[in-house]
C-alpha cells in the first residue's frame, strides 16, 4: 500500500517549508503548491490525493473556492488559517470542512489532526513502515520482513505511536496521553519499561533514541 | 412639582385674591351708595313732610283755638299731606300710620328741628325710620308732635345681595378664564424648556446628533443655544473618541493578525528544529526561514513603533529640498535600478519647513510603491513645489474602489505580491499619518493602467 498523499496549499514559504518537511519526515507524501491557481489547475492531471490542507488568504483561488474543487474530487480538507476574528467564516469552515487549525499551531497538533481525519473518511489508510517493519493500525497487526510480529497491547501501542511520529521526538506525556487518554494519570516509568521491552524485542536498540529531557524518536535516518 | 404647575397655582392664587379684594370693595361701595341714596331719600320725604304739614297749618290754625280744635285740625292737616309711609305720633299717641307699626318704640326724637335716624331689623323687614319733633302752642298750651317717615328698605338689601351673588359668579368665572389662560401661556412659554428637556434626555441616551430646536428670543432661547453649542462639543468629542477607538481597535487587530503568519512560521520552524530528525541542509532551512521571519517581525515592531510615538508634533525646519531628493534618490536607487525603473526628479522650490527625517521617510516609501507599481524602463517624477510633494508613477495604478482604503494599517492591495516584497502593510498608514501630523493631506489619485499620483499636500 502506497503513503498517504497530501496536497499543501500555503503561501508562506516558511510555513509551507516546515509543514511539508514534518509531514514527509513522518512519511507522508506532499504535494506543495504557495498560489491557489496553480493547485487548483493542477488538480486536473493529479487529483490523487488523501487529504488536502488549504490555507485561507492565497493568491489566486482562495481556501473556500478551493475547497469545491477538493469535494468535486472528495478529498477531505483541512484548514490552516489565521482568521479568527471572523465568526462567520469560522462557520463556513465548520459546515464543509473536515477539520481546521488556527495560526499559529504547533506541528504536534497538525499531525495529531491528520491521524485523525481516516477515522471520520476512511480516506487516509493507516499503515505506517519503517525499514522492513510494517504497522497497521487499523487491523492492529504488525510485520517483519513479512513475518508477523506479536507484542502485548500495550507495547504495540507504544510503538505506533512511534511509528505515526517517526523521526520526531514523542514525549513520555504523549505517549502516556495518546494511549490511556488525557485522564489518566500513570507512572511515566511504565513508558520507559514498554520501551525497553520493545528495543530488545525488535531489536532496535539503536533506532528506538532516548532524546535527553524530551522523549523517545524512533529514527530512520541514520547518521 | 412641576415648575408649569408650580407657576400656574401662584398666578391663580394672585388672582384669586386681586379678584376677591376687587369685588369686596365694589360690593362695600354699592352698599354704601344705595344705603347713603335709602338715607337721604327718606329724609328729604321726611324734611318736605314736615314743611308742607307746617304750611298747612299755618293755613289753618289760629292762635286761639283749642286743644280738641287744634289736634283735629293737626289730624286732618298730617292725613292732607301724608301718605302710606308717614306716621304722626301726637304726645305719645299715634294718629296715622299705614304701617303696623310704631315707630315710637324705636325712635323719639328730641325736641327741636332736628332729624333724627333709625335703621333695623323689624319683623323681618329692615326698615329706615326718620323723624323728628316740634311743639305746637295753642291757647296758653303747646303740643309735642313728632313725625315719622318709615320705609321699608329690604328690597335695597336683596339688591345688594343679588349684586353680591352676580359679583361672586362673574368673579368665579373670570378666575376660571382666567386659570386656564395662565395655564395655557405658562404651557405656551415653557414649550421651549420642555423641548430642551427631551433633546436633554435623548442625548443622554446615546442620540448624540440630537439638537433642540428653540427660537425664541428670551433666555430659554438662549440657554437653548448654549446647550446646542454643549451638545455640539459633545458630539464632536465623541465621535472622534469613537473613531480613535475603532482606529484602535482595528490597529490592534490588523497587528495580531499580521503577527499569525510569522509567529506561525517561527514556531514551526523551531519545533522542527528541537523535534525533527533533520538532515543538515533541512535544518539550515529551517534557520534561515526562523531569521526570515525574525525580520519581518522586526520591521513590523519598528514601523508599529514609528506609528505609535508620531502622536507627538514633528519639528518643523526650513529644510533645502535638494538635499532631501539626494537623500531619497540614495535609499531607492537599489530597489528602482533592480526593477528598471528611473527617478526622476523636479523642484520649484529650494526650501520648505518641515521634519526632513520624517519626510524623508514619507517620500522614500511613496517612490518604493511607485516602484513597485512601475515596470521596467518606466519613470517616476518626484517633484516638489510651494504646495508640497508629488510622486507620480505610469504603473499599473489602483482600483479606485481600494484608494480609500489603502493606507489603513495592514491593507495590502495585493497580499501575498506585497508579502514576497517584504511589504508590512505599514507603510502608507504611516505616510499618512506623518503628512497629517505636518497639519497637512496626503491626496492619492490613479487610473488603473495609466498610473498613480500621490500629492502630499503641506500647510504652509
Amino acid at each position: 500500500m502506497a503513503a498517504n498523499r497530501i496536497l499543501l496549499v500555503e503561501d508562506d514559504p516558511s510555513i509551507a517549508g516546515a509543514v511539508l518537511l514534518n509531514l514527509t519526515t513522518v512519511g507522508y507524501e506532499v504535494v506543495s503548491f504557495n498560489h491557489g491557481g496553480k493547485a487548483a489547475a493542477s488538480l486536473e492531471a493529479d487529483h490523487s490525493f488523501d487529504l488536502a490542507l488549504l490555507d485561507i488568504m492565497l493568491p489566486g483561488m482562495d481556501g473556500f473556492a478551493l475547497f469545491n474543487l477538493m469535494e468535486k474530487y472528495n478529498i477531505p480538507v483541512i484548514y490552516m488559517t489565521a482568521k479568527t476574528d471572523s465568526e462567520s467564516e469560522v462557520r463556513g469552515l465548520r459546515e464543509g470542512a473536515e477539520d481546521y487549525i488556527v495560526k499559529p499551531f504547533e506541528i504536534v497538533t497538525l499531525l495529531v489532526r491528520i491521524e485523525k481525519v481516516p477515522a471520520r473518511t476512511g480516506r487516509l489508510n493507516q499503515v505506517y513502515r519503517f525499514r522492513d517493519f510494517t504497522l497497521d493500525a487499523q487491523n492492529r497487526t504488525l510485520t517483519h520482513a513479512g513475518e508477523p510480529v506479536d507484542l502485548p497491547p500495550l507495547e504495540f501501542d507504544v510503538f505506533a505511536v512511534l511509528m505515526k511520529n517517526k523521526n520526531r521526538t514523542v514525549s513520555r506525556e504523549r505517549i502516556l496521553n495518546e494511549i490511556w487518554g488525557e485522564d489518566y494519570f500513570g507512572d511515566i516509568r511504565t513508558v520507559d519499561v514498554r520501551i525497553a521491552n520493545l528495543r530488545k524485542k525488535l531489536g532496535l536498540s539503536d533506532e528506538i533514541r532516548t532524546v535527553s529531557k524530551a522523549g523517545y524518536r524512533l529514527e530512520e535516518r541514520q547518521r | 412639582m412641576k415648575l408649569r404647575k408650580k407657576i400656574s397655582l401662584l398666578c391663580g392664587l394672585v388672582l384669586v385674591l386681586v379678584v376677591g379684594i376687587c369685588s369686596l370693595i365694589l360690593i362695600g361701595q354699592t352698599k354704601d351708595n344705595l344705603l347713603n341714596l335709602a338715607y337721604t331719600n327718606a329724609g328729604q320725604k321726611q324734611r318736605s313732610l314736615v314743611s308742607s304739614f307746617r304750611k298747612m297749618l299755618s293755613y289753618y290754625h289760629e292762635e286761639q283755638d283749642s286743644a280738641v280744635t287744634s289736634r283735629s285740625l293737626m289730624k286732618y292737616c298730617f292725613t292732607q299731606v301724608a301718605d302710606e309711609e308717614s306716621v304722626l305720633v301726637l304726645d305719645g299717641e299715634t294718629v296715622s300710620s299705614s304701617f303696623l307699626l310704631d315707630p315710637g318704640n324705636y325712635l323719639i326724637p328730641d325736641p327741636g328741628n332736628q332729624q333724627q335716624r333709625f335703621t333695623g331689623m323689624v319683623d323681618g323687614r329692615r326698615l329706615i325710620i326718620v323723624g323728628s319733633s316740634l311743639r305746637l302752642s295753642y291757647a296758653g298750651d303747646s303740643l309735642c308732635c313728632n313725625i315719622y317717615v318709615v320705609q321699608d328698605i329690604t328690597s335695597v338689601y336683596r339688591r345688594i345681595h343679588s349684586l353680591a351673588w352676580q359679583f361672586a359668579s362673574i368673579g368665579a368665572i373670570c378666575i376660571g378664564l382666567g386659570l386656564l389662560l395662565i395655564a395655557f401661556l405658562v404651557q405656551r412659554s415653557l414649550r421651549p424648556l420642555q423641548a430642551l428637556k427631551s433633546t436633554a434626555s435623548r442625548i443622554a441616551e446615546g442620540n448624540y446628533t440630537e439638537r433642540a430646536d428653540v427660537s425664541s428670543a428670551d433666555e430659554i432661547g438662549a440657554l437653548a443655544k448654549d446647550f446646542n453649542l454643549m451638545a455640539d462639543a459633545v458630539q464632536q468629542r465623541i465621535e472622534e473618541l469613537t473613531e480613535t477607538a475603532e482606529r484602535q481597535r482595528l490597529f490592534i487587530s490588523g497587528v495580531t493578525h499580521e503577527s499569525k503568519t510569522p509567529l506561525t512560521a517561527l514556531l514551526l520552524n523551531a519545533d522542527s528544529l528541537q523535534n525533527t530528525y533533520l538532515e543538515e541542509e533541512e535544518r539550515d532551512a529551517a534557520l534561515s526561514r526562523i531569521v526570515l521571519q525574525c525580520r519581518w517581525l522586526e520591521r513590523l515592531v519598528q514601523k508599529l513603533l514609528k506609528l505609535i510615538t508620531l502622536r507627538q508634533k514633528p519639528e518643523l525646519q526650513r529644510v533645502q529640498i535638494a538635499d532631501l531628493f539626494s537623500r531619497v534618490q540614495e535609499n531607492t536607487s537599489d530597489t528602482l535600478f533592480a526593477r528598471g525603473v528611473i527617478l526622476e526628479t523636479a523642484r520649484q522650490v529650494e526650501y520648505l519647513n518641515l521634519d526632513a527625517d520624517l519626510m524623508q521617510s514619507v517620500l522614500i516609501n511613496l517612490v518604493d510603491n511607485a516602484g513597485k507599481a512601475s515596470g521596467s524602463g518606466q519613470t517616476i517624477l518626484l517633484s516638489a513645489d510651494e504646495t508640497g510633494f508629488t510622486v507620480q508613477d505610469h504603473g499599473c495604478g489602483i482600483p479606485q474602489d481600494e484608494i480609500r482604503r489603502i493606507t489603513d494599517p495592514f491593507y495590502m492591495v495585493d497580499r501575498s505580491r506585497s508579502k514576497n516584497q517584504g511589504g508590512v502593510g505599514l507603510g502608507l498608514a504611516l505616510a499618512k499619518e506623518i503628512v497629517q501630523a505636518h497639519g497637512g493631506q496626503l491626496i492619492i489619485e490613479s487610473i488603473v493602467g495609466t498610473g498613480t499620483t500621490v500629492r502630499v499636500l503641506l500647510q504652509q
